[in-house]
């Protein structure tokens, strides 16, 4: 029984593995987009970025503060910043995609601050590239943080220096000589003060448990893809499947002196199989090339993977037991791989979110398995806090092979 | 004319064919729900409150008081006290996930300038990106109030400088350093002294009173699978040469060329009904989940227009799959990834500038990039017919390449 399901098994391997397609599609794929996403949202905050965006900068101050301003933006590794000098042209050119955003800074930004008004400086933002403009928008904010810093400071200074009887009566120069000082000796003090805040933030674990390490995106991408695309499996085992009978190949196998069992477990082995020959391809590039943490429980791992491979066979079963045509299955079985794509959180981890999307994200064995291999990698999980997980997918795999036994036609 | 005989019975297979309807139409509906609902639920995430258990050894005092005050003040977190005895036993068994613990004389070595840290512990629960969010708020909350503390009394300092100064010179006195900077930072918490106000471009908002764009490209994802169809058509193809019905269409008294438009007709119509009913439903399904609805722009004869073309394209595409590719698999996975590619590389869901330059030109040799380019001219930037002529130009010319070929390297056997 065992060898003939092996035997069974190691002729599905082969049918799936020499077929250029479907290689391209369940290893090539997932690691185009798993790379593709964690190089996007991990390149933000890593050293070498290759990212650069088009601003526009409008400066009609002539003060100090608009200067420090685009110093600040010009400063911007990510950023390649214009000079324009009309902010109608710049508004054009970013109303056609010339640049993300265009940032303009009032004629009367040093003068407003000097005298402690509140000023706005504005943004003109792209919408065929909000993702771009909000970073600007982001570097904007930073930059004015210290200016405004700087001016609430020197604004300070000013007032309480005019209360004094005797100031006003000194000569200009003498007064804005002694302002000058006096913000010079708290600027330093502020830098200094900013270097080593009175007040520090340390993060520890507490006794017994491990340190977590700083999340890179890679970690969610290659498992939550995996896991994914572990699903768009459903569908070509459900089509080979019944395939298989169309072509009259299945009937021939059940005549022959295999226990029908065997058939249909065999099928089964080899689509496990494939499945895990996508969780070692996936997490072997991940380690190598993008330095994914490989996790503290090489047990849970493997048993996790177990389990994703039973879930993933058996869905494929369930898929071929109800559907009556190859094509349908290859269909449906494509619908099936988007939904669990996106609901199950391959993108975003859905199945933190509360309320409706959240539980629904939790009716997916998608959101089981990707939760628990991201655990893995990046928390450090051991054995027993994976153990839910595990028993969640084994647990949908049942009732997948249930309700497949019971309407499976084996004409 | 013969080809539309061979449009007819196509046509009527694809009606009575239920799956292929239901693929072709529920399948990048139900992907733009999906994904609508992702994004609109990740920003739900973003704005969820996490509750951060707190220690407080300083429980009297002024600047824990602020500290904690500051934390819960519309950052997405909420403290919440706890027991010192009870917390390392708590994270350990998994009660709670972090704990803030702040130290027995805090307030007072702020207000002297000792240095003093806040600890935030962690236990086996907390995930890391938990951790990093909290610490990143505490961070700033706690950066803020060493500043303005430190301020004070860096302004202080300079008034005891002068404490040997003549009474009337002197103006660095503590009241009025403490006035002044208390008022200073009650105004600023209303309305900071510089702020960062964003607008859309004048030139796009001009004659519409309510534009809201949204966030996600219903036009990339449609452009999207429009161009899949191009592997429906390649797959019909296929189907038809492995059954034979295509030799049999052959040995009809039909031009070869009658032959190839009679199988892209059925196809175009499909691609065209996809993209309208993808773009009507979108109106009707996003608000439904809070979205947004897309905006259509001023101009219905060119969204047409880049309809008709973008299915023309899809559809010549489909038959230069067909001539190029050899095999089953080749029409179904290979020609899958190149389409998927296509459409990342086009721009169609990935943001250009993560792209880089170097993928941003590849994206301009494929025609999704210049499909969408059209559809964000007349939508977005409310642009009119004349303005995506060129665009509709390169369009029409991915059309003439792709039939070309695929016409001169079919295999009509």
């Amino acid at each position: 029984m065992i060898r003939n399901s092996l035997a069974v098994a190691w002729k599905d391997l082969l049918i799936v593995l020499k077929d250029k397609g479907a290689l391209a599609v369940y290893f090539l794929m997932p690691l185009l987009f798993a790379s593709l996403l964690g190089i996007a949202f991990g390149g933000t905050s890593s050293d070498e970025t290759t990212i650069e965006i088009n601003v526009l900068l409008v400066n009609q101050d002539s003060g100090a503060y608009g200067q420090m301003l685009a110093d600040g933006l010009k400063g911007a590794e990510v950023l390649i910043v214009e000079d324009l000098a009309d902010a109608a042209l710049a508004d054009q050119r970013v109303a056609v995609g010339d640049a993300a955003a265009a940032v303009v800074i009032p004629a009367d930004f040093t003068a407003k601050i000097d005298v402690g008004e509140p000023v706005e400086v504005t943004i003109i933002k792209d919408p065929t590239q909000q993702e771009a403009a909000s970073i600007v928008a982001g570097i904007t904010n930073q930059a004015m943080a210290e200016i405004g810093m700087l001016g609430e400071l020197r604004y300070g200074i000013h007032a309480v220096m005019v209360q004094a009887p005797d100031f006003n009566q000194a000569p200009p120069e003498l007064r804005q000589a002694v302002e000058a000082q006096t913000l010079g000796v708290i600027w330093t003090q502020v830098q200094e003060m900013r270097q080593n805040p009175v007040v520090a933030v340390k993060d520890e674990a507490v006794s017994g448990t491990e340190e977590l390490q700083p999340w890179d995106p890679i970690t969610y991408y290659i498992p939550s893809f995996t896991v994914a695309f572990a699903f768009f499996l459903v569908g070509q085992m459900a089509a080979t499947l019944l395939r298989e009978k169309e072509e009259g190949t299945f009937r021939r196998l059940m005549s022959s002196p295999m226990p029908r069992s065997a058939v249909i477990g065999g099928k089964v082995l080899a689509y496990m199989g494939i499945v895990f020959l996508q969780v070692i391809v996936m997490f072997t590039v991940g380690y190598a090339l993008f330095k994914m943490p490989l996790g503290e429980s090489p047990l849970a791992l493997l048993l996790l993977t177990v389990a994703l491979a039973l879930a993933s066979a058996s869905l494929g079963m369930l898929l071929g037991a109800l559907c009556r045509t190859s094509q349908q299955a290859d269909r449906l079985g494509m619908v099936l791989g988007f939904v669990l794509l996106a609901l199950g959180g391959s993108i975003m981890p859905l199945f933190r979110a509360e309320g409706f999307i959240g539980i629904v994200s939790r009716l997916t064995p998608s959101a089981w398995g990707i939760e628990a291999y991201m655990g893995l990698v990046a928390d450090n999980w051991n054995l027993a806090r994976t153990a839910p997980n595990i028993l969640a997918l084994l647990g949908f795999a049942v009732v997948f092979f249930a309700i497949a036994v019971w309407r499976f036609k084996y004409e | 004319m013969n080809a539309l005989s061979v449009a007819f019975k196509d046509l009527l297979l694809l009606l009575k064919d239920r799956g292929q309807i239901l693929l072709l139409f529920l399948v990048p509906i139900g992907f733009i729900m999906a994904f609508s609902a992702a994004f609109s639920a990740s920003e739900a995430l973003e704005e969820q409150v996490i509750t951060v258990p707190v220690v407080n050894l300083d429980p009297g005092g002024e600047m824990s008081a602020l500290l904690l005050h500051n934390l819960n003040d519309d950052r997405g977190l909420q403290t919440q006290d706890y027991d010192q005895a009870r917390v390392e036993a708590d994270l350990k068994d998994e009660t709670i996930k972090l704990a803030l613990t702040i130290p027995a004389n805090f307030s007072a070595d702020v207000q002297d300038g000792t240095q003093t840290t806040l600890r935030l512990i962690y236990g086996p629960a907390a995930s890391s990106s938990e951790v990093q969010a909290v610490q990143l708020v505490v961070d700033g909350v706690a950066a803020d109030l060493s500043l303005e503390t430190q301020l004070v009394d860096g302004l202080s300092q300079m008034g005891a400088m002068m404490a040997d100064a003549p009474p009337d010179v002197q103006v660095f006195t503590a009241e009025r350093i403490k006035g002044q900077a208390e008022s200073q930072f009650e105004r600023a918490k209303e309305t900071p002294l510089v702020a960062l106000s964003a607008k859309w471009p004048d030139q796009i908002t001009m004659n519409r009173e309510d534009f809201s764009p949204s966030t996600f490209s219903v036009a990339g994802f449609a452009v999207m699978f429009a161009f899949l169809t191009a592997q429906a058509t390649a797959t019909s193809i296929f189907g038809e040469k492995k059954e034979g019905t295509f030799r049999r269409l052959l040995a009809a008294p039909l031009g070869k060329w009658e032959l190839l438009v009679g199988k892209m007709l059925p196809n175009f119509f499909v691609a065209i009904l996809q993209m309208v009913i993808i773009f009507a439903a979108s109106m009707v399904l996003l608000p439904l989940i809070g979205m947004d609805a897309p905006t259509l722009g001023h101009s219905p004869l060119g969204l047409i227009l880049i309809a008709i073309l973008v299915a023309l394209c899809s559809t010549s595409l489909g038959i230069l799959l067909a001539a190029l590719c050899r095999t089953e698999s080749q029409v179904g996975g290979v020609s899958s990834v190149v389409l998927w590619v296509a459409g990342m590389v086009g721009g169609a869901f990935i943001p250009a500038f993560v792209l880089g330059d170097f993928l941003n030109t590849i994206g301009k040799a494929v025609p999704h990039y210049w499909a969408l380019q059209a559809y964000n001219d007349l939508t977005i930037r409310g642009l009119g017919v004349a303005d995506i002529l060129p665009e509709l130009g390169i369009l029409a010319g991915f059309v003439a390449v792709f039939f070309v070929i695929g016409l001169l390297r079919f295999k009509f056997d």
